[in-house]
């Protein structure tokens, strides 16, 4: 006679799984869904927060060791699933399939922001989300060439396809302008530009839509942060340009705006010598772990100075696809992770603002 | 940073926030319109104000009122007047309830660099 198991001794055993972000086990934060018993075996899903959740394999092996400690219990089958959250904050019609909206910002340029932007984005879609990527950078948009330039932009319906590339959606300022020819572009046009970027293409069901900035803080800053509400905003910064506090202002501005800071992340961090492999900072080293931890800001990881990244970005493959097994791959694809988490702490602490119409 | 929990548009008369720290403001949509601080109202460069506050009409109606990205109000007036970003930081700092009041405050500081409250945050 097999040892009959409840459902309520699955759930208890699974309660001693926390999730190390939103500090709560995972029976209470919902994550259990599809629980099936049939004598010895047991099968349930795990719905995460994000397909990118950085302690992914943890919670299933943890949550399967605890199952199988049950008495009577001979299998486990663990499902992972993965549902992102949106952004609780006003409801914009324009968008309404876009669960969060991140922006990516700097202080100067030519920080690698718009890299760094690709390979994020591109990450997220290789571990299972639906992704859009935004190039508002009027004065340099690079991400045609970092996505490869496919062509002719196309309307339809009165709105703008975006570009899909390397398994995600994408815009550019740069489609506005033909070849070398520059934005010259006054604020309101910029403003407009945007807002159309934003609301005039059909960006369709995504999970993330990543906000490639212009440096600095201009117009393009604050059409974004009153057109849309953000999930929060990725600071992109060299060891030394923290140093020298101009990342800071970015950060400030943002702040004012209450738009949550989900992390900063340290890039042309160090560059290991092709020929010694030896470990040089060119830059000085830390300065933006440093900014973080004083700002209580979550450090998201620093990117080395790496030929292949230059290459391949220059090639039109952001490394994480074209390269996926190199170091500075498997760089890009832990940060998105940690952003992926913090998004999700984000979400799970915000509350949904309205604004509620009484009769007088 | 202060940001409202809760907002209730009262008919087209008063607007009512509950702030993150539990404090309840009420403001009249006349009391808006007098502290609205578009470049129309307040001078841009030297913070002068432009708009008579004491010509705004007595009873002056909200049509509308619209979340700003995650730090402000839009509002639109009765009289047609909507260019005006009500930022949630100015909005607490115009509370006009009694206790609100009484802890007198400065004149009016700029919106985007309030240094002391910068200070405090970022240090």
């Amino acid at each position: 006679m097999p040892i009959e198991i409840s459902d309520a001794q699955v759930l208890e055993a699974l309660k001693s799984v926390q999730d190390p972000d939103l500090h709560k086990d995972i029976v209470s934060l919902g994550f259990i869904q599809n629980l099936r018993i049939c004598e010895g075996t047991v099968a349930f899903d795990i719905n995460l927060t994000t397909p990118a959740c950085p302690v992914k394999e943890l919670l299933q092996s943890q949550a399967r060791d605890a199952v199988a400690a049950i008495p009577g219990v001979e299998q486990v089958n663990v499902t992972m699933k993965a549902e992102v959250k949106a952004t609780k904050g006003p409801d914009t019609a324009a968008l309404k399939g876009v669960k969060n909206i991140v922006a990516i910002g700097s202080g100067k340029g030519g920080v690698g922001k718009s890299t760094v932007a690709a390979n994020i984005a591109v990450a997220f879609a290789m571990d299972g989300a639906k992704v859009g990527l935004l190039d508002a950078d009027i004065y340099g948009p690079s991400i045609p060439i970092m996505m490869g330039q496919p062509g002719e932009t196309l309307i339809r319906d009165n709105l703008i396809q975006p570009k899909v590339a390397h398994g995600i959606k994408f815009m550019s300022m740069g489609f506005f302008a033909q070849g070398d020819q520059p934005l010259i572009w006054r604020g309101p046009m910029a403003h407009r530009a945007v807002e159309q970027c934003l609301t005039d293409v059909e960006w369709g069901d995504l999970d993330y839509l990543f906000v490639d900035l212009p440096p600095g803080t201009g117009d393009v800053h604050l059409t974004l942060v009153q057109t849309v509400p953000l999930a929060g905003a990725v600071i992109v910064s060299t060891p030394q340009d923290l140093g020298l506090t101009i990342s800071k202002k970015t950060l400030r501005m943002l702040q004012e705006t209450n738009v949550k800071i989900l992390g900063i992340v340290e890039n042309m961090s160090y560059y290991l010598c092709t020929h010694c492999n030896e470990r040089e900072n060119i830059f000085g080293h830390g300065g933006a772990k440093d900014a973080s931890l004083k700002m209580g800001i979550p450090f998201l990881g620093e990117i080395p100075l790496d030929t292949a990244i230059r290459k391949n970005s220059d090639g039109g493959a952001p490394i994480v696809i074209s390269e996926p097994k190199s170091a500075s791959a498997k760089i890009y694809r832990d940060i998105a992770r940690a952003l992926a988490a913090q998004i999700s702490i984000a979400n799970f602490n915000s509350v949904k603002l309205e604004v509620v119409e009484e009769p007088a | 940073m202060i940001a409202p929990k809760e907002i209730r548009k009262q008919g087209g008369k008063s607007l009512k926030i509950t702030w993150s720290d539990n404090h309840p403001s009420e403001y009249t949509f006349r009391l808006l319109r007098q502290n609205c601080q578009c470049a129309m109202c307040v001078d841009e460069r030297s913070g002068a104000q432009i708009l008579k506050k004491e010509e705004v009409p007595v009873a002056l109606d909200g049509l509308q009122v619209n979340i700003v990205g995650n730090y402000a109000l839009g509002i639109t007036f009765g009289d047609g007047h909507s260019t005006g970003i009500f930022v949630y930081k100015h909005l607490r700092k115009i509370c006009p309830c009694e206790q609100c009041k009484a802890e007198s405050k400065p004149a009016e500081a700029k919106i985007y660099l309030d240094k002391e409250d910068l200070k405090t945050r970022v240090d």
